[in-house]
């Protein structure tokens, strides 16, 4: 298994070279996975033994994330799928468990370490920690998690696993730091966004490279009318097939 | 995988053992849970390369078995898309 230094540096990699940002900023994933070229990103809600799915189908890439699961933890899903496309070989079709920790395959345990050092890289956490004078880790409050998370938009769970694994707080002390979340972080006077799954309308949805070839096929004439709406359809595009009226109304402030 | 295909444990394990003929409608639907098309069937020659799943396989339950088919069929359909995008530009290159 990679040791956490190169998946540190692999999240670097990916930081600088692909998504064109630097080392220490939040990472507003799912505006940045956009740039991605040949990237399809599918919001379903799954059961939740599952946090999602990648496939490799030649060129394309797809990532499927469970809607179900906290905003937090969808931007840390798409980061971990992010690993399997883009640092493994041979990848075809994975499909993730949603649980974290020590009875994953190596694949996976690379993934999510990965993932928490995309969205907050070794040293933004620790640049984080310096300038807000946090101190040790064992003297930490809830509410010194709750910055945190907030700051790099890491899911609690997601966020408690890294301090761990950093060496900055033990499994007692993090034990001690998981109830009553949303209820602390509003009276922070935070959004609750990052806690919550997506919007009823939202759960079953896709953007990317997908929708972009189904127009590009239908304006060349290579398909029908109803094989157009079928393929958006298959990609929970309602919106576009039935409801391109008020909906698309532009606001354009 | 009988819950996931709504059909008796019985069919499956008939068509197994070659005692009974699978439906298209069937087929198409265990085809998108695995991702390969129908012509996977059809054809010896089709490779088929499969999916890698990253925990006990036996947890998966119908519901589960119902996302990763719904999943798959987009990519089949990003498939042939790609294909037929590709298929334009060969005929008019």
């Amino acid at each position: 298994m990679k040791d956490r230094l190169e998946l540190n540096s692999n999240a670097i990699y990916l930081r600088r070279n692909i998504f064109n940002e630097d080392v220490f900023s939040p990472l507003d994933i799912f505006a940045l996975i956009n740039d991605i070229e040949n990237l399809t990103l599918v919001f379903y809600p799954m059961s939740d033994r599952l946090s999602g799915m990648c496939i490799k189908e030649s060129q394309s890439k797809i990532i499927a994330i469970n809607s179900k699961q906290s905003y937090g933890r969808q931007r840390f899903t798409t980061a971990h799928e992010l690993y399997h496309l883009f640092f493994e070989d041979n990848v075809k079709r994975i499909i993730c468990e949603k649980g974290m920790g020590i009875f994953k395959s190596d694949s996976e345990k690379e993934a999510d370490i990965f993932a928490s050092y995309l969205l907050a890289p070794y040293d933004a956490l620790r640049g984080y920690i310096e300038n807000n004078r946090l101190g040790g880790g064992q003297n930490w409050t809830f509410e010194d998690i709750i910055k945190i998370e907030q700051f790099f938009q890491l899911s609690h769970q997601a966020t408690l696993y890294r301090l761990v694994c950093d060496g900055y707080i033990d499994n007692d002390k993090a034990n001690l730091l998981k109830d009553n979340v949303i209820q602390r972080a509003v009276r922070m006077g935070y959004d609750d966004k990052l806690y919550r799954p997506s919007s009823e309308e939202k759960q079953y949805f896709s953007t990317g490279e997908y929708i972009k070839r189904v127009e590009e096929l239908k304006n060349k004439g290579s398909i029908t009318n109803g094989k157009y709406e079928e393929l958006l359809l298959d990609a929970f595009r309602t919106d576009i097939v039935y409801n391109p009226g008020e909906d698309w109304k532009d606001l354009y402030d | 995988m009988a819950e996931f295909l709504n059909v008796d444990q019985s069919y499956i394990s008939k068509f197994e053992t070659g005692e009974r003929r699978i439906g298209v409608d069937i087929l198409e639907k265990a085809c998108n849970l695995f991702g390969c098309t129908l012509k996977y069937f059809e054809d010896e020659k089709v490779k088929y390369a499969p999916m890698s799943i990253a925990f006990r396989a036996n947890s998966l339950q119908a519901e589960d078995l119902e996302a990763i088919a719904e999943i798959n069929k987009i990519a089949l359909n990003m498939a042939f898309i790609n294909l037929m995008l590709k298929e334009k530009v060969d005929i008019e290159g």
